[in-house]
């Protein structure tokens, strides 16, 4: 094989490889375009939210009408040792829940005084971890607080007061 | 690459460098079919649209058990055809929606109250018609 053969087959194998790499490129590229992410954690942690706000665990029902009145936090339920248990059942994720979690504070701007519940504690403390480090990705964990301006009903007593919910939702 | 019978002469390098260039040619349309193939296989693929009807069902469910009272809604999707799909709401450690299409599946957990039983499976044809009346989803074709 001459110098001037030897030269041209080589330069051949660098093409083909070079038309690999683009036809790879291409493939990469397509493949980037292509969405099969759909992010619903604000949805779903607003629901969740909105939820736990609205449950017959937290406002306050009418035992004479049955009527729940929204806004309205029944301080003696809300301090019940029952409350979690209720929650959980109310906003049923399975009996190990994995899926959600939440923190309960309310606060009683009157009395400056503060009440924490929690909706699934224990994936409350494990994913607060995740979300504190500022993990991204699948497996970590992404917050959400929302505060509500509601009434405190301590006995016949209503009170100023905010309700405020920090969800933590798993990323997937 | 040298063939050697094409090398008796000087002059048959010539057809050495045409069959090289067809060869090349050759493999550019190979590659043109292979990513016609791809497309055309992304285009027929389906998991896109399991996963956001997973999902917004699996969000439907969650707003319709957070409403208060009794709610009918008619669920439909002018961009999905319903009509392939298999929904079915079961226990699989938490209460999935799972939608169904050719034995390939894609589920999301959703919350339901506990010890309410779950929506009916069905295949929907245009548009789903959810029922919530005392805390109980019923599912049923919309036709």
């Amino acid at each position: 094989m001459n110098k001037k053969a030897v030269f041209e087959s080589i330069e051949n194998i660098v093409n083909l490889m070079f038309l690999i790499i683009v036809f790879m490129t291409v493939v990469l590229m397509a493949r980037g375009f292509i969405v099969q992410k759909v992010d619903i954690f604000e949805a779903e942690s607003k629901l969740l939210t909105h939820r736990i706000f609205l449950s017959d665990s937290i406002s306050f029902v009418d035992s004479d009408t049955g009527r729940l009145h929204m806004g309205v936090v029944d301080l003696q339920e809300f301090n019940s040792d029952a409350f979690e248990d209720k929650i959980m059942n109310s906003i049923y994720f399975g009996d190990t829940n994995k899926e959600a979690s939440a923190r309960i504070v309310l606060k009683d701007l009157e009395n400056d005084k503060e009440f924490e519940k929690f909706y699934n504690r224990e994936l409350y403390k494990e994913k607060k971890v995740l979300v504190e480090a500022k993990l991204t990705g699948k497996g970590s964990a992404s917050k959400l607080d929302t505060d509500f301006y509601v009434l405190i009903r301590d006995g016949n007593k209503l009170k100023r007061g905010v309700l405020t919910i920090e969800a933590i939702l798993p990323n997937r | 690459m040298r063939i050697k019978f094409l090398y008796k002469k000087r002059g048959d390098i010539v057809i050495q460098k045409l069959l090289i260039h067809l060869g090349m040619i050759g493999i550019a349309v190979f590659a043109w079919y292979l990513l016609n193939t791809y497309v055309k296989s992304i285009e027929e693929n389906t998991e896109y649209q399991r996963i956001l009807l997973s999902r917004d069902l699996a969000l439907l469910a969650n707003t319709l058990y957070a409403a208060p009272g009794n709610v009918e809604y008619i669920y439909s999707n002018d961009k999905i055809d319903l009509g392939n799909f298999y929904f079915e709401f079961l226990e699989d450690n938490t209460p999935v929606v799972k939608v169904k299409e050719k034995g390939i599946e894609k589920k999301y957990p959703y919350a339901k109250p506990a010890e309410v039983p779950f929506p009916d499976n069905l295949r929907a044809t245009n548009s789903i018609k959810f029922s919530k009346i005392d805390n109980i989803i019923s599912t049923s074709k919309n036709e």
